[in-house]
């Protein structure tokens, strides 16, 4: 009984662990880059922090 | 019955999902390696070439379907690669050629394919299931037997894990050094998982599963555990940021262990001091002073399976006034082992990629450390250097010199120092990078640098 328990438990994790990686494998990119920190911020992130600062993200066109 | 169409199911599962991802495949064989279905299954999976299915499968999937960037070579993959061709080399002038052939035969695959896991093992998600397939396989033993050591108290040369004999992890020094190595993979996956869904209860049953490995360990009754035991408690100590609560820890286990522990047990530790008057530590030393000598006249090593031809000649004592003679004796020690199957260079290649592997971990976890998107990277690092010392602390009194377990440990290493290379290079843009080392003036006007990533499907 307890054999089978043991069995049971680590085979059920581990067939939850392949599903799981399975599924991120597929997803696109597979090969997840983490944020840089240390990057300048860019797009919404660079937009909110120019909203807190009260500075307009667009650019006036030139006279 | 029902044991084995669960585990052909486990086994079709791998299968089925490799072809969708095939490093599941690889997956597969590591499971198929460490668990080994093949022993524990009544039906069916013990009838069929369950490994030579998923290692075909394993190499099949990376050639046809995932070639996708392949890891540099670096100094670990090489050695591993160089082992695999000394190791077949030394057959030429195997001692006994018959017996080398048969432990040639898994050996060689355990090299090969642990030179092989870096090419379709990584990113996060794949070494981290790396990780998590290689704990759970070696849970399938440790579990049942952790809870009966539990109830029973355990014992030497007791066998309460599923496999039968005295063989692979039915053998208390190998089981016992495995499970050691893995307590750390499982502390790590408590802090780190990500593949199984987190919950309150993940961390908790991650340190159950460590709990029980370091008591199945104590429950084997192995002396080498006992050893191994103490360096992993150091290292993890010295790696630990919180050396206060891991010293506190680590003081009220160890008192746990001398209240619970039975009388056999400690009978039995005490031994380590008088290994002169103990009949198996007395063995040990004479194969190994044997090996020392054999050595002098097969310098280039006796291949696979050496000690078949070894002559041990005991010292008399009581029982035996006049000494006695044995021969095929183990060698019970890795060192020895590479020695006397490899000879020096076998011996010095081992030692170098066990080096290699070790410093590039400790100078990767000093790197990383600081930043926080690859603290992961870190940690892991560290479990897989207290794996190793546990490896070869305790290893030092077990021939397990070519179990796959311990070459999978290297693996991951290479495929960890590998991911963290792909992470940097990916967060600099290359071309940006390439037309800095050339100088400013080198970069076409309005040029867009390339965007950071590794690989786009």
């Amino acid at each position: 009984m307890l054999d089978l328990l043991g069995i049971m438990f680590s085979s059920i994790m581990m067939l939850i662990v392949i599903w799981r990686a399975a599924r991120r494998d597929n997803q696109s990119p597979w090969f997840e880059i983490p944020p840089d920190p240390n990057a300048p911020p860019t797009g919404l992130a660079r937009a909110q922090a120019s909203a807190a600062r009260n500075v307009p993200t667009w650019r006036k066109p030139n006279k | 019955m029902l044991r084995s169409l669960w585990l052909l199911f486990v086994y079709l599962s791998f299968l089925g999902l490799g072809a969708a991802s095939p490093f599941i495949f690889a997956l597969g064989y590591v499971w198929v390696d460490a668990f080994r279905p093949q022993e524990v299954a009544y039906v069916i999976l013990d009838r069929i070439p369950v490994a030579m299915i998923m290692g075909a499968a394993a190499f099949g999937g990376y050639f046809l379907m995932d070639r996708r960037e392949p890891p540099r070579l670096t100094l670990t993959g090489a050695l591993m690669v160089i082992m695999c061709f000394w190791c077949t080399l030394t057959l030429v002038w195997a001692v006994a050629p018959a017996e080398a052939w048969v432990k040639w035969d898994w050996a060689f695959k355990t090299l090969l394919f642990a030179a092989f896991l870096p090419l379709v093992i990584r990113s996060r998600a794949q070494i981290e299931a790396f990780a998590q397939v290689y704990l759970f396989a070696l849970a399938g033993h440790f579990i049942p037997f952790g809870i009966k050591t539990m109830i029973s108290g355990g014992g030497y040369g007791t066998n309460l894990g599923l496999s039968g004999g005295n063989s692979n992890l039915a053998e208390g020094g190998q089981l016992s050094t495995f499970c050691l190595m893995a307590a750390p993979i499982a502390l790590f996956l408590a802090k780190h998982a990500q593949l199984i869904p987190r919950t309150f209860l993940t961390p908790i049953a991650y340190w159950g599963v460590a709990l029980l490995a370091v008591v199945t360990a104590i429950g084997t009754y192995e002396r080498s555990a006992l050893l191994g035991l103490g360096v992993l408690g150091g290292y993890m100590f010295m790696r630990s940021r919180r050396k206060l609560a891991f010293g506190i820890l680590a003081a009220i286990g160890a008192m746990v262990l001398v209240y619970t522990s039975s009388a056999v047990f400690m009978k039995r530790m005490e031994t380590i001091g008088t290994y002169q008057s103990d009949n198996s530590a007395m063995t040990r030393i004479l194969v190994w002073k044997w090996t020392l000598d054999f050595s002098l006249t097969h310098p280039f090593g006796g291949g696979f399976t050496a000690n078949a031809v070894d002559v041990i000649e005991f010292p008399p004592d009581d029982l035996n006034p006049a000494g006695y003679v044995q021969h095929g004796r183990a060698f019970h020690s890795i060192y020895f082992e590479m020695l006397g199957e490899q000879g020096y260079p076998g011996l010095l290649i081992f030692l170098l990629t066990t080096a290699s592997a070790m410093i590039g971990l400790r100078r990767l976890s000093k790197r990383v450390r600081s930043i926080p998107h690859l603290a992961w990277c870190a940690d892991l690092s560290d479990a897989l250097q207290s794996g190793i010392a546990v490896f070869m602390t305790a290893g030092a009194f077990v021939g397990i010199a070519f179990q796959p377990i311990f070459w999978y440990f290297i693996a991951m290493s290479v495929s960890l120092r590998e991911y963290v290379r792909r992470v940097e290079a990916g967060q600099k843009p290359p071309k940006l990078a390439a037309w800095r080392s050339i100088g400013p003036s080198a970069i076409p006007a309005g040029a867009e640098p390339v965007p950071a990533g590794w690989r786009r499907r």
